[in-house]
């Protein structure tokens, strides 16, 4: 349908949701394509009209947040409607006293970090660029930060999900209590399931008390072993940091720029962020200290709270922010295999003849490569390359960021297994037409 | 209806002994936790995912439901065979099969009982988290299967938290590995989704569990109140106030005296309710926090705060929290528990109102629940040789999961749906929300294969199974040819 088309369609029947001026399409181009219109519904019900609308002309879906991880996933198969849920951005039911928090999709995690903040409560959601990012569009790309070590991911602090579905309309599971088992857990496939499935409109979490002491120390080793020794003993022991990053190549020097500590070339970093009552951060932060000095660190350092705080603000907004990387990888491998997943994907570097900046979680065993530049014409055979490594170590390599065009051919998730006839399943009950984000997802979803 | 066909190949294939067909040994099988009755065709003991697939092809083939159980603890109904067929029981796939130290993962099958998984790696300081009160005799394939919680999932999360990876059998036998088994996978969480889907789904065949290390330090408190009120209002203040304790309990005074004189746990009988609260962490942390959370229970009107100071005292603690629903019996010969959950500001209405319920239906109710989670766990004492008892019990629950509805609350915390609580889904859910969910299924192709008419409102179809009652599915006129 021509984006007359479709405009003329939208004025026709849904008179009350406001569609966005042509010359704003380019802020939902995926991957080079531009949707043929844009709409900015002011409810969960116009969502899920524009879907049943959608569904009668056939037109693809793509629902979008705060645009910040639009690259991520295959380029789209077609796309019709862009629908941004930037207006749906009310808190719906925030009751302190319970420690849970009801909100609209598109509420940024900036906006919800400062209203728990005057209730000294937090939801440990560090996702990337939270002025920006949405609650809806975090959860669609199960985006996670260091402190999903202590506080898990988005499937850990959800309890409540409402979503726009194509066939059903709008459709909730969960509620609105902390432990619940009535009904399948269905926020459980919109999280990480990239708006496939329907556009999340309205979410409820538990909440976290804010830690009364929040302190930072790192510590440089000279090797990248010595350096994922220390942080799988620290893993292993009882001192349980809420984040522990283990950063290298070309990022280190840059993210502890004016923090006092200054890496030599090639030192691995280690970075560990501590929460909790003042006695027992300080506690953690003596014995890490020692830990890690006993495993040959060549500085522990510990940051002020400040310093501390930013340096985990621009971890976990590596790759993303004003200078975005051209190419960014992520390794996801057995906590065990971090190192190994580092070394896997030197064959991306020598390729490209540039370091990137590394980041790994080795207590989740996630990898994060970022490069600045992938202008590179053999760089769709270096990542098939350091996928089959990964792979080899039974994991899986997937391409959160390439320059448009350059990695054609290549799957941007390289998932394998039986289960994707489960999920294709799953996809086409849910979503019979192909309507959402078609082609963007795992296996050609 | 099962025919002689069907149990020739149940037998071919799992041999003759782990195949049941005669009604004195099936009697073993007609029931589980709760007060409803449903009777198997046939049960099987199948003892690989191989066999678990043959088992399940073999009822597709001949349109047999297939019922999986676990150790039969449950507390909604949901292992009971209530459209007949096949109950496939897991206990004999009990094996740790792998145990990966470096990354804190174990994987097992899921006839392995909840607490023999903390006990194998106790050596190496570890323990598997989520601890239902039956964990004793409970399987964590069951646990998967209701999602279950415990006491100390207040800080730990329940099942779902702690669950990894799944190797299902799916309707059609065919057997999938799902979830990334300790490494972040993209996809559809299908682990998530099977989880808590009470059998309904698939049939988990392998359970892939995280690990946690032990704490440094444990405290364990326990704060003596002369209200229900003054306990329940601290509950909510803790919470409030920005503690998250690893456990928080309330017994009341009925659990008390039937609790105390059998298990001598240390519940003084006089009081009305004691908060069992416990916090771990580092030594530098457990100490203020103990501190701080008596101060605030004295503040809320705790006659008196005990702090277990060995480990034996702990553990009598917990025994006698974990052991109450036993111990009923020494009060009444049946209990009807429900797991309602609500607002953790709206405990002390709630709880209030579950009593008002009870007494006007002629019931003592006795509560003993997770109430840091709001997680509510009235249980209604009755004789079901009374006539009419049964039914009363029955409405009297009604109303306490109206009540939990209506305080915006969930109809189970932790023990399912099931049978019982079925058709009362449309208190919390709209049609769609039922819709979106039943797809779930249709995706699945799991019904009306597997645990057919659970967890989700009767339609066409299921059949009604009556209270208490013996009903025999017969068996085909063939079969006895």
């Amino acid at each position: 349908m021509t984006a007359i088309a479709i405009a003329d369609r939208l004025h026709a029947v849904l008179p009350d949701v406001e569609m966005l001026a042509s010359a704003d399409l380019g802020r939902f181009a995926v991957a080079g394509a531009l949707p043929q219109a844009a709409v900015r519904p002011r409810s969960a019900e116009q969502v899920a009209a524009l879907l049943r609308l959608g569904g009668e002309h056939g037109w693809a879906v793509a629902p979008v947040g705060g645009g910040t991880m639009l690259e991520l996933g295959n380029p789209p198969a077609r796309l019709d409607l862009a629908i941004d849920l930037s207006a749906l951005d009310a808190v719906v039911d925030y009751q302190p006293d319970d420690l849970t928090l009801t909100v609209q999709a598109g509420i940024t995690l900036a906006r919800i970090g400062r209203l728990l903040a005057e209730h000294g409560q937090m939801l440990p959601l560090d996702v990337p660029l939270p002025e920006r990012a949405t609650i809806g569009g975090a959860l669609a790309c199960d985006t996670a930060g260091p402190l999903a070590l202590r506080f898990g991911t988005a499937r850990d602090l959800v309890i409540g999900m409402q979503a726009a579905l194509p066939v059903h309309g709008l459709a909730r599971s969960g509620g609105k209590v902390v432990k619940n088992v009535a009904g399948y857990d269905l926020a459980k496939l919109h999280i990480g399931g990239l708006g496939t499935l329907g556009v999340i409109t309205e979410v409820t979490f538990k909440l976290w008390p804010a830690p009364a002491a929040d302190e930072t120390i790192v510590a440089l080793f000279a090797t990248l072993d010595a350096a994922h020794a220390a942080a799988q003993q620290i893993l292993a022991g009882q001192l349980f940091p809420a984040a522990l990053e283990l950063i290298g190549g070309e990022a280190t020097a840059e993210l502890l720029a004016g923090s006092g500590v200054e890496p030599a070339s090639g030192e691995w970093l280690l970075a560990a962020r501590l929460l909790g009552t003042p006695a027992a951060v300080e506690r953690q932060q003596r014995d890490l200290a020692g830990l890690c000095r006993r495993g040959a660190a060549a500085r522990v350092v510990g940051l002020d709270h400040e310093r501390g705080v930013r340096l985990f603000a621009e971890l976990r907004d590596l790759g993303r922010g004003d200078a975005p990387a051209a190419l960014i990888l992520r390794a996801a491998v057995l906590p065990s295999q971090t190192a190994q997943a580092i070394t896997a994907l030197q064959v991306v570097d020598d390729r490209l003849g540039a370091a990137p900046a590394l980041l790994a979680r080795p207590g989740r065993g996630r990898v994060i490569a970022c490069w600045r530049d992938a202008d590179h014409a053999d760089i769709v055979e270096a990542v098939q390359t350091a996928r089959r490594a990964i792979a080899g170590l039974g994991g899986q390599l997937i391409v959160e960021r390439a320059p448009a065009g350059a990695l054609r051919g290549l799957d941007a998730w390289g998932l394998e297994g039986a289960d994707l006839a489960l999920m294709r399943r799953l996809k086409q009950a849910y979503d019979p037409q192909n309507l959402l984000n078609p082609g963007r997802y795992v296996g050609g979803i | 209806m099962i025919s002689r066909r069907t149990v020739n190949d149940l037998q071919h294939l799992l041999g003759k002994a782990n195949v049941i067909t005669e009604p004195d040994d099936l009697i073993a099988f007609e029931y589980d936790g709760t007060i409803d009755r449903g009777w198997p065709s046939a049960v099987v003991f199948p003892s690989s995912a191989e066999q678990v697939a043959g088992v399940v092809q073999i009822a597709a083939r001949d349109g047999v439901p297939i019922v999986p159980r676990g150790a039969g603890t449950g507390l909604s109904g949901g292992a009971l065979a209530t459209e007949g067929g096949i109950v496939l029981v897991m206990t004999r796939m009990k094996r740790i099969l792998e145990l990966d130290l470096d990354n804190r993962i174990a994987v097992v099958e899921p006839g392995l009982v909840n607490l023999e998984l903390s006990k194998a790696v106790a050596k190496h300081g570890l323990y598997y988290a989520p601890d239902p009160s039956s964990q004793k005799a409970c399987t964590i394939g069951g646990n998967v299967a209701e999602n279950s919680g415990g006491p100390h999932c207040l800080l730990y999360g329940v099942t779902t938290n702690h669950v990894l990876g799944l190797e299902l059998v799916l309707a059609d036998g065919e057997i999938v590995r799902v979830g990334g088994w300790g490494r972040e996978r993209a996809g559809y969480d299908l682990t998530g989704a099977v989880i808590g889907s009470e059998g309904t789904l698939a049939i988990a065949t392998k359970i892939c569990v995280r690990l946690l290390r032990e704490q440094e330090a444990v405290r364990t408190l326990l704060a003596i109140f002369d209200s229900v009120n003054a306990a329940s209002s601290t509950v909510s203040a803790v919470i409030r106030r920005g503690y998250v304790p690893a456990a928080l309990e309330m017994i009341d005074r009925v659990c008390i005296k039937a609790v105390e004189p059998v298990l001598h746990c240390g519940f003084p009988l006089d009081a009305e309710a004691v908060l069992l609260i416990e916090v771990d962490g580092l030594n530098e942390f457990v100490d203020s926090a103990a501190e701080e959370i008596t101060n605030l229970c004295n503040e809320f009107g705790a006659r008196e705060v005990r702090q277990a100071t060995t480990k034996a005292e702990r553990e009598k603690l917990w025994a006698g929290r974990k052991g109450a629903f036993g111990a009923f019996g020494s009060l009444y010969p049946n209990y009807y528990i429900l797991d309602g959950v609500v607002p953790r500001t709206q405990l002390m209405r709630v709880v209030d109102e579950v009593y008002a319920i009870g007494e006007r239906y002629g019931f003592t109710v006795a509560n003993v629940f997770h109430a840091g989670d709001g997680n509510l766990h009235p249980n209604i004492l009755f004789d079901e040789r009374v006539p009419g008892a049964t039914e009363k019990v029955l409405q009297a629950g009604g109303e306490i999961l109206r009540l939990c509805a209506a305080a915006g609350g969930s109809l189970s915390g932790e023990h399912g749906i099931g049978l019982e609580k079925r058709e009362y889904m449309p208190l919390t859910f709209s049609e769609a929300d039922l819709a979106a969910m039943a797809t779930l299924k249709a995706a699945f192709r799991s019904e009306p294969r597997l645990n057919p008419c659970k967890a989700f409102p009767a339609h066409a179809g299921c059949g009604e199974v009556g209270l208490g009652s013996h009903k025999a599915q017969p068996l085909a006129a063939d079969y006895y040819v």
